[in-house]
């Protein structure tokens, strides 16, 4: 009993002692409801890329000319990571592909500078982050494999632009109906690699293909870590098409624009905050400015 | 006279094939640390490696920037340094709580529970007597071992969902993420490794050290800190090596709980970018020939040269009872470094640390495991393990088929490989032999490598080889991953083989050839059997050395089924539940969705390695067995 008493008490000091270490560290204590955590991408990340571009404030300065971001700023390799870290914490702000908000609860788009980030606003100009999704490919690949060309076909057709439309920007000119089971071709399979913010809104058209043309089995491969990937794919000219999420850097590839893509700002369900400006954004991400989030509690107080 | 000829000829011939098999690791390391030079030279010639190792800013969105010039963006000296801060602090956490936890395993876990019941219930009783055989010593021991066989994404999501969370409440709300939850992670993951290390060199002290400390009037406690501690520093050392080796290597899990950013810390929150995070944050979005491709395989180079460094200190340390246990290396007064102190209260004092270590260590364990079957059996369904995968719907069906794949491919290259080296080394060689000494270095700096760079030679060869990532290319990768454990595991065991049973097999007439494979190999099977378990159990760990050449993507059953296309292995598919989750069912979060799928793999990665741990417990018992 003495040595348990002992025991005891040796484990205490060593938790009070490893308690009040941990609890001198100066980092100031954050408001509940404040944005204290920015999440952005690598700075190889299209999205990243388009972002930084995007991000201009009332005085000309764009984020992409700042060479380090403020240490509060996080950096997360993948859209799905950067979900993850916004729906697990309360005072974090990132952005992502508009096309990936949908579906997850635990995070929500907010305005920027008071308009909502919708395909409408998008279309109208009155959103201003966007960025165009592409498809790269060498050669004539997109109408000599006759895979790709009756996908192409089914991208452009009703169905295809319908599902790029409900969340994306997709092309305004008339659609014909793509029809079922239309593909006769001896071709089935067919890699579409490269960006992680390209790759949901290509599942679902692949999915939707599959669907019409249910009497072929098909072997498609989606999938990718990044832009650069994509590009690197195509380049090796063993007939895989490219998805990046940025203009094309690569003189010798071909491009065919699938989308427009907004670039939604997202905080977490729980949060208060429904509008950022984008002078806002920029003190954020480049000087470390916090957001200052008035809670509901806050609100009753006054 | 042929037939004589035959057995000449046949040996000769054999030892050859031998020589060349033990030579594949030497062969393996200088083609990895070429390959990967060679992949960086772009990037040394480009930004300068001045540059390269003390430039403070990575900012590959300036590259097209008129203000800056290509030698200014990509600086490693801020990821060096975390690097270095992150494992200094991780081996000084779990290092200490590791040594703790050894003391504790040698000198006061008790053998035995010893319950008394004196009721009449017979069921009771029986069952008292039951609990009382328990092997305590056994279990500890396993469950250390366990530790060390979890899959390092599955810390990475521990990190994430129980310590960060702590951190964030101790931190005032904000983030946990950072240098501090990096170090704590790491802790944990070296924690068993240096822990059966250093019982090891508790162990190999003479037993007289011990009880002559005692007889001289010193309690268990000064015995064991002042005289038994000492004397094994130097195999403690070595142990804490092979810690700072493995924590600066680690990769995935490290990358889950960094934050990412290439920045100085500042504080013991502040988001950090190691060596190994910046080449998974940016690889997959470099482009072949690029700068910053070239850039991150420069920055693997860095790594390589600092943990063969690293590794190579161990040869530094003086090897004091390195060998058989118990031996008797008391030869005059020099090497008795018996340090007699009169009292204290400090040994007794620390005596309760280690007993709080070990406690530690048996609730982190427990607590790792229960709170991932808590959340991760409720998640598993038959579909989830075995239904039809598709994009929307990923399944493991297509990761147990990659996985078994790579086991099965991998273990065929590595094992007739591996035990030729092994034959080699125990049969062949001459004790002492400098050729031996060269091959037993390289074999133990492969098996030093961190298992990013097998990726990154991977990626570059393999891959290269075949056309792009597949599951062939990861098989291939973890050849070279397997292969010192093999060798090691296999080698010992045909050392123990009894010299006499060789000789007699000389003596009825049978060449060398013949004994090895008729006498030799088939007495040290528990041996190999081992080295195989335990490289089943590296293969369904790994991930780093097999994102960039086996794939990470979600794949179809008859994708999976050609090993020449791409497909996660079960860890990759956990680590891919964070990176890249996926909901099958839009109305519930695609993070949530991520995580309970992460933590239902998590359930079935345990499971298999629970699994294997019984089979090298069953294996180890059987020969203890055979022996009497």
């Amino acid at each position: 009993m003495k040595k348990f008493g002992k025991l005891l008490a040796i484990a205490l000091c060593l938790g009070v002692g490893t308690f009040a270490l941990a609890s001198c560290d100066p980092a100031s204590q954050a408001d509940s409801n404040d944005i204290t955590v920015a999440i952005a991408r690598p700075t190889s990340s299209g999205t990243r890329g388009a972002f930084d571009e995007l991000i201009v404030n009332s005085e000309g300065e764009a984020l992409k000319d700042v060479a380090q971001l403020a240490s509060c700023v996080q950096e997360s390799g993948e859209t799905g990571t950067v979900i993850t870290a916004v729906s697990g914490n309360a005072n974090a702000l990132g952005y992502i592909s508009l096309g990936s908000v949908a579906g997850n609860s635990g995070i929500k788009a907010i305005q920027v500078n008071g308009v909502d980030a919708t395909v409408a606003n998008i279309q109208n100009g009155s959103y201003k982050l966007s960025r165009p999704f592409n498809l790269v490919y060498m050669g004539d690949l997109l109408t000599s494999n006759e895979l790709a060309a009756d996908f192409v076909k089914f991208i452009e057709s009703t169905q295809g632009q319908a599902i790029i439309n409900s969340e994306w920007i997709g092309q305004e000119s008339d659609t014909e109906e793509y029809v079922a089971d239309s593909y006769t071709g001896t071709t089935t399979s067919l890699t579409l690699w490269g960006s992680t913010s390209v790759t949901p809104l290509m599942n679902q058209l692949v999915a939707a293909y599959e669907e019409l043309n249910d009497s072929t089995t098909f072997d498609f491969t989606v999938g990718g870590g990044g832009s650069g990937e994509g590009e690197t794919e195509a380049l090796k000219g063993q007939g895989a098409i490219g998805m990046i999420s940025r203009a094309c850097e690569e003189e010798s590839l071909n491009v065919y624009k699938l989308a427009d893509d907004g670039i939604a700002v997202i905080v977490n369900a729980a949060c208060p905050l429904t509008n950022v400006t984008i002078d806002q954004l920029y003190d954020l991400y480049a000087n470390g400015t916090f957001i200052a989030v008035p809670g509901p509690e806050e609100e009753s107080a006054e | 006279m042929i037939k004589i000829n035959k057995t000449k000829v046949q040996d000769a011939f054999a030892k050859y094939i031998f020589i060349v098999c033990a030579c594949m690791s030497i062969v393996a390391v200088f083609g990895i640390i070429g390959y990967i030079l060679y992949a960086s030279v772009p990037a040394f010639r480009d930004i300068g490696v001045f540059n390269f190792l003390f430039g403070t800013l990575w900012n590959h969105g300036l590259e097209d920037s008129d203000r800056w010039d290509i030698t200014q963006i990509y600086g490693i000296l801020p990821m060096f340094v975390n690097s270095i801060i992150v494992t200094v602090m991780s081996v000084v956490i779990g290092g200490a709580i590791a040594i703790f936890t050894a003391c504790f395993m040698v000198f006061w876990c008790p053998d035995k529970f010893h319950l008394r019941y004196a009721g009449k219930n017979k069921a009771v009783a029986k069952f008292v007597a039951w609990f009382n055989k328990i092997n305590l010593r056994s279990i500890f021991d396993q469950i250390i071992k366990l530790l060390a066989g979890i899959p390092s994404v599955i810390y990475g999501y521990f990190g994430l969902s129980v310590i960060v969370p702590i951190l964030s409440a101790i931190n005032g709300g904000n983030t946990g993420l950072g240098i501090l939850a990096c170090s704590l992670v790491l802790a944990i993951m070296i924690l068993p490794t240096v822990a059966s290390l250093t019982k090891n060199a508790l162990e190999a002290v003479p037993e007289q050290y011990y009880e002559g400390a005692l007889a001289l009037g010193n309690t268990k406690a000064q015995a064991a800190f002042n005289v038994v501690v000492p004397a094994a520093r130097s195999g403690i050392i070595s142990a804490l090596i092979l810690g700072i080796g493995r924590a600066v290597g680690e990769t995935m899990a490290v990358n889950m709980v960094s934050g990412g950013r290439a920045l100085f810390p500042t504080g013991l929150f502040s988001f950090i970018r190691t060596l190994t995070t910046n080449i998974v944050m940016e690889m997959s979005e470099a482009k072949t020939g690029s700068t910053l491709e070239s850039a991150l395989f420069a920055t693997g180079f860095v790594l390589l040269v600092l943990v063969l460094l690293i590794n190579l200190s161990i040869n530094l340390v003086p090897k004091e009872f390195k060998g058989k246990r118990g031996h008797k290396v008391l030869k005059g007064d020099a090497n008795a470094d018996i340090r007699f102190v009169k009292k204290g209260l400090v040994p007794e004092i620390l005596k309760y640390v280690a007993i709080a270590c070990g406690a530690l260590i048996a609730f982190t364990l427990v607590y790792l495991i229960v709170f991932i079957l808590v959340n991760g059996i409720p998640h598993i369904t038959w579909n989830f393990l075995f239904g039809e995968s598709t994009r929307t719907t990923p399944t493991l069906l297509p990761s147990f088929i990659s996985t078994g794949y790579i086991i099965l491919i991998s273990l065929a290259i590595a094992l007739p490989i591996g035990i030729g080296a092994a034959i080699y080394l125990s049969e062949y060689s001459k004790p002492g032999s400098k050729v031996v000494s060269v091959i037993r270095t390289f074999i133990d700096t492969l098996a030093g490598i961190p298992s990013i760079i097998f990726g990154l030679f991977g990626s570059l060869f393999f891959a290269g080889l075949l056309g792009g990532r597949c599951t062939l290319a990861g098989a291939f990768t973890m050849v070279l991953v397997i292969l010192p454990t093999i060798i090691r595991s296999t080698e010992e065991s045909l050392r123990a083989v009894p010299m006499s049973l060789r000789e007699a097999s000389y003596g009825l007439g049978a060449g060398k050839f013949r004994t090895i494979f008729k006498v030799v190999l088939p007495n040290a099977f528990a041996g190999i059997a081992t080295a195989t378990v335990l490289s089943i159990g590296r293969i369904v760990g790994e991930s780093a050395a097999l994102v960039y050449t086996a794939g990470m993507l979600r794949t179809t059953v008859p994708n999976a089924l050609n090993p020449m296309n791409a497909a996660p292995t079960l860890t990759v598919f956990l680590y891919m539940c964070w990176a890249e989750p996926m909901a099958a069912n839009p109305a519930m979060g695609v993070a949530e969705v991520g995580l309970n799928q992460a933590y239902a793999t998590a359930v079935v990665l345990l499971v298999i390695t629970a699994i294997l741990n019984l089979l090298v417990y069953l294996i180890e018992r059987h020969v203890k067995k055979k022996k009497g």
